[in-house]
């Protein structure tokens, strides 16, 4: 599987030593990303970028915890999405979810640069994901933009293994319609 | 045909001036020792970071290694344990021998020869006590 985030050479030790270059080349490449992530979750332009700086500051900060200098995205992301539960527990509008036990082993770790989808099917495509409860929108979002790993995904919405394959699952089962109309 | 990652990015393409500005403005805002300073290090603590981040990788390589050295020195302890009883346990016969002619040589000696009488050289010397001198200068 194709690991976008992990395959790159960002300048993080260098961010480390204070280089304001470093910082600035690092944001340049997961603030688009960091953008689409919140505001596919808050639909909120000015809560999206709200985000996203809170985000920004919050890695300048923390940048010591950073353990792994190739988990930066991972960690940027785990960042952000903390930034987005908060909000949805400030709107008071987290969605319950009772989650089935994976009992299965479904095709999660599929190259979602497979799904290929049909302009005129973009629409539908947006209007499905958006049905979809937040923990499934989040981790399917997560597999999509960054193309993380079921482990990183994990890891960034702290929940188990398990719990993210079924939230695949589940939402890979609503986009199957489309998914299969367009093979 | 698109991805959805492609579909995701170019719907919110627009954005981007905007996140560019907000960019700028929390990197200026950091490096110029504003309200959140990005952390600034000296060369030590980059040099110590690094180091932590090279044994961090190779943590599991040394704990590797680590097992391995320990499992060939608890090896080499046992066996060189095995030998040394080997060797303690054949020479002690030989040994036991030895101290028991030499015990019983020493008691030979000293029944043999009898005890010798302390020479009055031996007497300690120093002052005669004050009750002895005056026993002395009475008899004379």
């Amino acid at each position: 599987m194709l690991v976008v985030a992990e395959r790159e050479q960002l300048p993080v030790q260098q961010a480390r030593a204070g280089s304001a270059e470093a910082w600035n080349a690092l944001f340049k490449r997961y603030q688009l990303p960091l953008y689409v992530y919140a505001y596919e979750l808050v639909h909120d332009e000015q809560a999206s970028l709200d985000i996203v700086q809170e985000t920004f500051i919050n890695a300048a900060r923390h940048i010591d915890n950073l353990r792994e200098a190739e988990k930066f995205g991972s960690w940027l992301f785990g960042i952000a999405h903390q930034k987005c539960v908060q909000r949805w527990r400030e709107q008071n509008r987290q969605e319950r979810l009772l989650e089935k036990s994976a009992d299965f082993a479904p095709d999660a770790e599929a190259d979602p640069a497979e799904w290929l989808i049909r302009q005129e099917d973009e629409k539908e495509f947006m209007d499905l994901l958006n049905e979809l409860p937040l923990p499934q929108r989040s981790v399917l979002l997560l597999h999509f933009v960054e193309e993380f790993s079921l482990e990183a995904i994990a890891e960034i919405t702290g929940t188990q293994l398990g719990t993210v394959k079924s939230r695949m699952h589940y939402a890979k089962k609503a986009l199957r319609t489309l998914l299969t109309k367009n093979l | 045909m698109k991805t959805p990652r492609q579909i995701l990015l170019e719907r919110h393409r627009s954005a981007e001036p905007k996140l560019d500005d907000l960019r700028r403005v929390v990197v200026a805002k950091a490096t110029n020792g504003g309200e959140n300073p990005l952390p600034h290090r000296p060369e030590g603590r980059c040099v110590a970071s690094a180091f932590r981040e090279t044994l961090l990788s190779l943590r599991w390589h040394l704990a590797g290694m680590t097992a391995a050295w320990i499992a060939v020195a608890l090896f080499n302890v046992d066996h060189s344990s095995n030998s040394n009883e080997r060797a303690s346990s054949a020479s002690a016969p030989k040994q036991l021998m030895t101290s028991l002619r030499e015990n019983r040589r020493l008691l030979s000696e000293a029944m043999e020869t009898p005890m010798p009488e302390q020479s009055p050289a031996m007497r300690p010397v120093g002052p005669q006590r004050r009750s002895d001198r005056q026993s002395a200068e009475a008899t004379v």
